[in-house]
């Protein structure tokens, strides 16, 4: 528990609303100490972390301690996204969680072979969702020593 | 040994002797000609064959995997859907039942209300209320106590039960196609509540008249809710898990309708999960499904069908009914069962007329089994797999899952259609060249026998005559002289002598001179022979062409000698190759064309000789070439096969009178060997533009794989969203009940009717998608303008409305097409750029058309928001949208692009960027490329 006590921020890219929805409410339902920003498509959440677009001033655009990165967006998908974070050097330390609906085998492979830390299916189940969004908290920003950021 | 000896006499004879060694040498090298070129047919026929049934076989499998794999994942997310929706109202209305102290205060007072209002009438044998109210409510007569009152506790149930005013219109007019909506109370408080309203009473009397006094759960589905108190108190049962208790019943008639349902039933309990509080009911109409697997295309005449686990078809089109021998094994009796009446829907493949069927095995798990299925003769490929098991119950088995089959059954014939007519043309083709090679193999012999025997006969005349006299000389054969007795005198006898001697030494001149002969002959048939192999070591035919002029150039008086080939339809002739001892005026490649009155003459076959040019009274445009060349003879083969002319040999000489008949008998031998030559030439090129076909149908499948398997992957992915939020607002919504806070209830029973509705628009949209590739209407010529107006006018009765400017062109051009999806082109690209007009002050909608080379363009250009130039290459993928919160499903610019595409049209975009509006391009095939 390194950052005890220090408000951490997650960076949160999923198209679907409803979607966004249910995790940022079953976030707060766990209570993790948390600060939860959205963005609806690739290329928001690129303009985000490259600081560019709408998002030019750092104090907007904080960064994050973690992402989480869902796999079919729109304008510009999830892979590339993973790819183009770690392909920058001051961007590739931060734990990328890819958190999709897909199941597929080839999905998983190209997300690890672009070295995601994590690849998590969405579950159906209610009471799953509400459990892995629980432990997702837990294990990153709790139990995991992230690194210093810029 | 009189034989022995009679035989060998013959060869005594200097004839017989040469004629059987030159007639062995020409059988034996004919003999390995033929073979060596049957083998050489024999091994390209294999090869071809071999690869192609290879390359088919595979593309086939894969091809047919992808289509079962993803018609399955449409059935499964159907039925899924089915699920979920019905979990959806029972899970709602359990919530109410467990929180109905919570919920007791935002409830008004029910009978004052015309929304939960119950006003039943007893007609002495039951309860029914007015048909203006929102729920039909059917009370038996025997839940009256003995006042004849309805009992108390049956009035508490139609109370509860009457939130389901509330629920159920919602749920009956969004998502899957229902028949009816039921609530069924508990035991001893059997109140049926049905949506929408009907006369149930009325109906329920026809089909089972006893219900008035007889409980309706023993009935209908005797030991069912036994079934489930028995599986709730099982103390390893999680009872947060009451979706597990949710059943299907299978396939069956609806006894009101008549329409195939199924039926889900799911029960609701008190709070502590001890006491049945009656049944939420669904009978979901399953015409889609059985509709869809009916009109599933598999090849010309394949089908598919769904089975339940035991064998039972309940899905299959008429033509697979045919097949399958199920024609009269469908039993449509109406059964009674404790006395109510149903249609259970029977038809089995053990009841099918073959046996083979009646013995088919029925896939065991969901990955893909092939198996060959020999019905009626012919041979069938059948492929299975296991859809996902559904929770169901009956009567001996109880509570327990049941695992339906898709199954597609196809022709094997049709399976490998192209193969076996290519590989019927290559065998074909191949046994017509070894039946020429051996009709003009027996002429050659036959004639070379005659002309061996011929000419032996004539060179050994003189020889014999000799020998005789010799032989006379020798022996002292003084009976000679007896022949010419009349010189009676010796200086006679002298001069017969001295004669004698001379002839003696005018034979050995003569015997010289027909060895000259013989040697010729046999340098000749060297000749032919090299000329032989050259064809038969399958040398380019350019080569073989040299070789054989080369050859023919020192066997006959000539200064040059060429050889000119037809082309497929013989309107013209090409020079292929020249010999010739002085330059030539045609270069090699020349090609002139082919008179008609010419090529009659040439295809006679008939050999021309002109023996001097200078002569001749009409000159054609060659002969004067020639002429002026200084040649005079002229003498010309043609070369014709079945009629056909192929070619012709020439040779011209600068001598007049330089060729005769034996030259022409000559070059008639070469020519008939260069003919098979040119003729095997042609059918490789043939064989080879067969390949090219086929390798280029095997790019295009392999191009449809890999689409369809990024449209299953993309389908997946996008029906799962909705349920992930249908269930997750649903846990939600249970636990704010359950803390009761109500504040956020409202909009989440929105998300959850909303994602419903979204996942009822993308499967309709998905089904559209679908039929745009199996069912085709047949292509007429149309003025385009028409589908342009008749699209205005569905989407907004014309184009007059919405403060939108619309400049329609009217002169389009008449195109061939599919007329209503062309009409649905317009509509969506229309609809798009209305959509997507953004704050634009004027809004411009342009639809017209470009003349291009390549035929008339079409086009929808707006001034609307326009799209950045990254993202134009995307827009046409399924589930594409640019924009996550537009309306829309991301299916429309797909339907289009197919549309277009299985017309063979293209379709593109161009677009300067945002705000600089969108042009959409597409073409078509026009009436003129009807030719």
């Amino acid at each position: 528990m390194t950052q005890q006590g220090e408000a951490l921020t997650i960076l949160l890219v999923e198209d679907n609303d409803d979607h966004a929805e249910l995790v940022i409410r079953t976030f707060e339902d766990h209570v993790i100490a948390n600060q939860m920003l959205r963005v609806c498509d690739g290329r928001e959440a690129l303009d985000y972390l490259f600081r560019c677009g709408n998002y030019e001033s750092p104090l907007i655009s904080p960064r994050p301690n973690l992402i989480l990165l869902d796999l079919r967006l729109p304008k510009v998908d999830g892979l590339e996204v993973l790819q183009t974070i770690k392909q920058s050097e001051d961007l590739r330390s931060i734990p990328v969680v890819m958190l999709t609906s897909s199941e597929s085998e080839k999905d998983v492979v190209k997300a690890y072979a672009n070295y995601a830390n994590s690849f998590l299916v969405k579950p159906l189940d209610f009471d799953k969702f509400s459990q892995l969004m629980k432990d997702l908290g837990y294990y990153w920003l709790c139990w995991n020593t992230n690194p210093q950021l810029r | 040994m009189k034989k022995g000896r009679s035989f060998f006499q013959h060869f005594n004879r200097y004839q017989n002797k040469i004629s059987f060694i030159a007639f062995t040498s020409v059988f034996i090298s004919l003999l390995l000609m033929i073979t060596v070129s049957y083998s050489g047919i024999n091994e390209l026929y294999d090869s071809t064959s071999d690869e192609m049934e290879r390359g088919l076989t595979a593309v086939n499998q894969d091809h047919l995997s992808n289509y079962m794999n993803i018609s399955a994942d449409y059935i499964d997310s159907r039925m899924q859907t089915f699920f979920a929706e019905q979990a959806t109202l029972a899970e709602i209305y359990q919530t109410i039942l467990d929180h109905d102290t919570e919920f007791a205060p935002i409830l008004p007072p029910q009978q004052n209300t015309a929304l939960f209002s119950t006003n039943l009438s007893y007609n002495g044998r039951w309860y029914q209320n007015p048909k203006d109210e929102t729920s039909s409510v059917l009370v038996p007569r025997y839940l009256q106590d003995h006042n004849q009152q309805i009992k108390p506790e049956v009035q508490t149930v139609i109370h509860n039960s009457a939130m389901f005013n509330l629920l159920m219109p919602a749920f009956y007019h969004h998502g899957a196609n229902k028949l009816w909506l039921y609530y069924v109370g508990p035991k001893d408080q059997e109140i049926l509540r049905t949506v929408p309203w009907n006369d149930s009473g009325s109906a329920m009397d026809q089909i089972y008249p006893a219900f008035t006094d007889s409980p309706i759960w023993e009935a209908f589905s005797p030991g069912l809710v036994s079934s489930w108190e028995h599986k709730i108190s099982d103390p390893t049962f999680d009872k947060n898990k009451l979706t597990e208790l949710a059943i299907m019943k299978p396939p069956s008639q609806d006894g009101f309708t008549g329409k195939t349902i199924i039926t889900l039933n799911y029960p609701v309990w008190d709070r502590l999960r001890s006491h049945f509080l009656g049944s939420v009911s669904v009978d979901v109409e399953l015409n889609e499904i059985i509709q869809y697997t009916r009109d599933l295309k598999l090849a010309r005449s394949g089908f598919a069908f769904i089975s339940q686990s035991n064998g039972n078809v309940f899905a299959l089109n008429a033509n697979g009914e045919e097949i399958l021998g199920l024609k009269n094994a469908q039993d449509s009796t109406v059964l009674r069962k404790s006395g109510a009446e149903y249609n259970p829907m029977l038809r089995f493949f053990k009841d099918s007329i073959y046996d083979s069927v009646r013995k088919l095995q029925l896939a065991t798990t969901a990955d893909i089994s092939q198996q060959e299925l020999r019905i009626n003769g012919i041979d069938y490929i059948v492929l299975q797999k296991n859809l996902k098991p559904v929770k169901t119950w009956s009567q001996d088995k109880g509570l327990h899952k049941d695992t339906w089959v898709l199954g597609f059954v196809i022709p094997k014939q049709e399976l490998y259609a192209t193969f076996y007519t290519v590989q019927k043309q290559v065998k074909n083709s191949g046994k017509r060249i070894i039946y020429n090679q051996f009709i003009i193999v027996s002429l050659f012999i036959a004639l070379a026998a005659v002309a061996i025997n011929f000419m032996a006969s004539r060179m050994t005349k003189d020889l014999t005559q000799l020998q005789e006299a010799a032989s006379a000389i020798a022996r002292a054969d003084y009976d000679m002289p007896i022949v010419v007795t009349s010189q009676d005198e010796i200086g006679s006898l002298a001069v017969t002598i001295n004669h004698m001697r001379n002839r003696i030494k005018q034979s050995f001149g003569e015997l010289t001179e027909k060895n000259e002969i013989l040697n010729r002959y046999a340098l000749r048939l060297a000749k032919l022979h090299e000329i032989d192999s050259a064809i038969l070591t399958k040398q380019p035919l350019h080569t073989i062409v040299q070789v054989s002029l080369k050859h023919l150039a020192t066997l006959i008086p000539c200064q040059r000698a060429s050889c000119a080939i037809a082309d497929p339809s013989s309107t013209s002739l090409t020079l292929l190759a020249v010999l010739t001892e002085r330059p030539s005026a045609i270069p090699t490649d020349d090609t002139a064309p082919l008179l008609p009155n010419l090529l009659s003459v040439m295809q006679t076959g008939n050999v021309l000789i002109v023996n001097d040019l200078s002569k001749l009274a009409d000159l054609s445009e060659e002969h004067r070439l020639l002429l002026s060349e200084g040649f005079h003879s002229y003498l010309r083969v043609p070369l014709v096969l079945d009629g056909t002319l192929l070619g012709c040999l020439n040779f011209s000489a600068l001598s007049p009178h330089a060729f005769n008949q034996t030259h022409s008998d000559l070059i008639h031998e070469v020519a008939s060997s260069i003919t098979i030559a040119l003729h095997q030439t042609r059918l490789q090129e043939k064989i080879k533009t067969y390949n090219a076909e086929l390798e280029r149908r095997i790019h295009e499948l392999e191009i449809k794989n890999a689409e369809m398997e990024r449209f299953t992957y993309t389908v997946s992915h996008d029906l799962k969203s909705p349920l992930i939020t249908i269930k997750g607002f649903l846990g939600m919504l249970t636990t704010d009940a359950k803390a009761g806070k109500v504040e956020r209830m409202e909009s989440d029973i929105k998300r959850i009717t909303n994602a419903a509705d979204k996942m009822q628009t993308l499967l309709e949209d998905l089904l559209e998608l679908s039929r745009v590739g199996r069912v085709s209407t047949p292509a007429s010529v149309f003025p385009i303008s028409e589908t342009v107006q008749e699209a205005g006018e569905l989407l907004y009765g014309g184009f007059t409305t919405k403060n939108i400017f619309f400049e329609i062109a009217n002169d389009m051009p008449l195109v061939r097409a599919d007329r209503s999806r062309i009409c649905e082109v317009w509509q969506n690209l229309l609809e798009n750029a209305v959509k997507y007009m953004g704050n634009q002050p004027s809004p411009h909608i342009v639809a017209g058309w470009l003349t291009s080379k390549d035929g008339p363009i079409f086009f929808v250009k707006d001034n609307g928001i326009g799209i950045e130039s990254a993202y134009q290459h995307k827009i046409f993928d399924l589930f594409e949208k640019l924009n996550p919160h537009s309306e829309g499903t991301g299916i429309g610019l797909a339907l289009v692009k197919r549309i277009i595409e299985l017309h063979n049209g293209k379709i593109w975009v161009e677009s300067l960027g945002i705000d600089q509006g969108s042009t959409f391009y597409f073409t078509l095939p026009t009436k003129e490329d009807l030719t």
